[in-house]
């Protein structure tokens, strides 16, 4: 089988038309394929800065927290009738410990039967604490009970106090809003 | 038949009476201020607070005085809950009316922390306060309030046009580039123009007119209305 030799004018016509071809094809499918889009051209960004771009969150303020006074605080504590057992003075202090100081809570308790136990419940933050108290003053009747633990957690949005005392006759609770 | 009827009366009555006392017992909150019961946890935000009206300390609730707090109201009423007042804070019953710093009587207060027992110059009582949580970022100008909408050609007083205290200045204008003829009068729009450089209460600013014509009658009514030529505005801000 022998080649006939083309003209270099009809060679080059061919090419043409095979890349012209080549070219409408690709075009049609991008258009079909992207559904009556047609291809979007290379955009050049320019005027950003190069190297590393670091994105800083604008921080939300947190509201400033109320006070709570400081040190060593003393409450009264005044009760319904028909709670019992009966908690009438309670300290706390500090009121406003350090991480790892020690906190101590100090309840006068009293009824008509025996008190059994004395708990304080600190909720925090994030955390929620129990802590036993035990009598350290007086008789089961009537006594100062206190209850210590080395503070951790975070107080400036949230710290409630819960005491609850069991006796004889039942058990009496109140929830305190420091925070 | 006749017993049935008056139990069911009894009844009703009895019902009426428990759901209307509840219904007047709103429980106590930040911004309350008139009559109210504390039946869970509650202690009030500001170092002087208090309502115009009884708190009731209701089965279940306590309420809590910190050191340095004072919270004044008509009367405490420990009906089943519990008081805890620190050595150091002060329960003032007979408190009639609590009052905070309105100076421009818009109903928003200079300060939502602040709140006084006795009345002076510029105080309002809480309850006449169209809000207590929100304050005024001008107390100087009953315009200047938050959610205000009017917008002002003169500045509020210190020299800012922010009157709806969002810290920030929008703009509008008249525009007349598509005048109307309503009321026989040529009705513009407002644009926001808020993009724009000009400053707000200057006046002379040019608003366009392509027209509106109409005039009328011969039993068409109206009677002029024109327009065409140019027309001059004002910006004007909040």
């Amino acid at each position: 089988m022998k080649f006939k030799k083309l003209p270099l004018n009809k060679l080059l016509l061919s090419f043409f038309i095979i890349i012209a071809v080549a070219a409408v094809g690709y075009l049609g499918y991008t258009y079909f394929a992207g559904q009556g889009q047609l291809p979007e051209p290379v955009r050049k960004i320019t005027g950003l800065p190069t190297g590393v771009v670091s994105i800083t969150p604008t921080p939300t303020p947190k509201p400033t927290p109320r006070p709570i006074g400081t040190g060593k605080q003393e409450f009264g504590v005044s009760m319904s009738q028909d709670a019992w057992p009966k908690m009438t003075k309670l300290i706390i202090d500090p009121i406003d410990p350090r991480l790892l100081q020690k906190q101590t809570f100090s309840v006068e308790v009293n009824d008509t039967k025996p008190i059994t136990s004395v708990t304080a419940t600190v909720k925090m933050n994030d955390k929620t604490k129990s802590v036993q108290f035990s009598l350290v003053d007086g008789t089961n009747l009537k006594g100062r009970w206190e209850g210590s633990w080395m503070f951790s957690g975070g107080y400036d949005e949230y710290y409630h106090l819960i005491l609850e005392g069991v006796s004889g006759t039942g058990k009496s609770s109140f929830e305190m809003v420091i925070r | 038949m006749i017993m049935k009827k008056i139990a069911t009366f009894i009844l009703f009555v009895a019902g009426f009476f428990l759901f209307a006392s509840n219904a007047d017992a709103a429980e106590c909150t930040a911004t309350s201020t008139s009559s109210c019961v504390v039946s869970t946890s509650f202690s009030f935000s500001n170092t002087t607070d208090g309502i115009n009206g009884s708190i009731t300390i209701s089965t279940g609730g306590t309420l809590t005085l910190l050191n340095g707090y004072s919270v004044g109201a008509t009367s405490f009423l420990l009906t089943g809950g519990t008081m805890v007042v620190a050595t150091g804070a002060s329960l003032k019953p007979g408190t009639t009316t609590v009052y905070m710093l309105d100076a421009d009587s818009d109903g928003y207060p200079a300060s939502t922390t602040t709140k006084y027992f006795e009345s002076a110059a510029g105080r309002r009582s809480v309850s006449d306060l169209t809000s207590l949580s929100t304050a005024d970022c001008y107390d100087s100008s009953a315009n200047a309030k938050p959610g205000q909408t009017t917008y002002y050609a003169d500045d509020r007083g210190d020299e800012s046009y922010d009157y709806n205290c969002d810290s920030a200045t929008t703009k509008r204008r008249l525009s007349c580039t598509s005048p109307v003829c309503s009321a026989c009068s040529v009705t513009c729009d407002y644009i926001d123009a808020s993009g724009e450089g000009t400053a707000c209460g200057t006046t002379g600013i040019n608003a366009g007119y392509a027209s509106a014509t109409r005039n009328n009658d011969e039993y068409g009514n109206c009677v002029s209305c024109t327009g065409s030529g140019t027309t001059t505005t004002t910006m004007e801000c909040r």
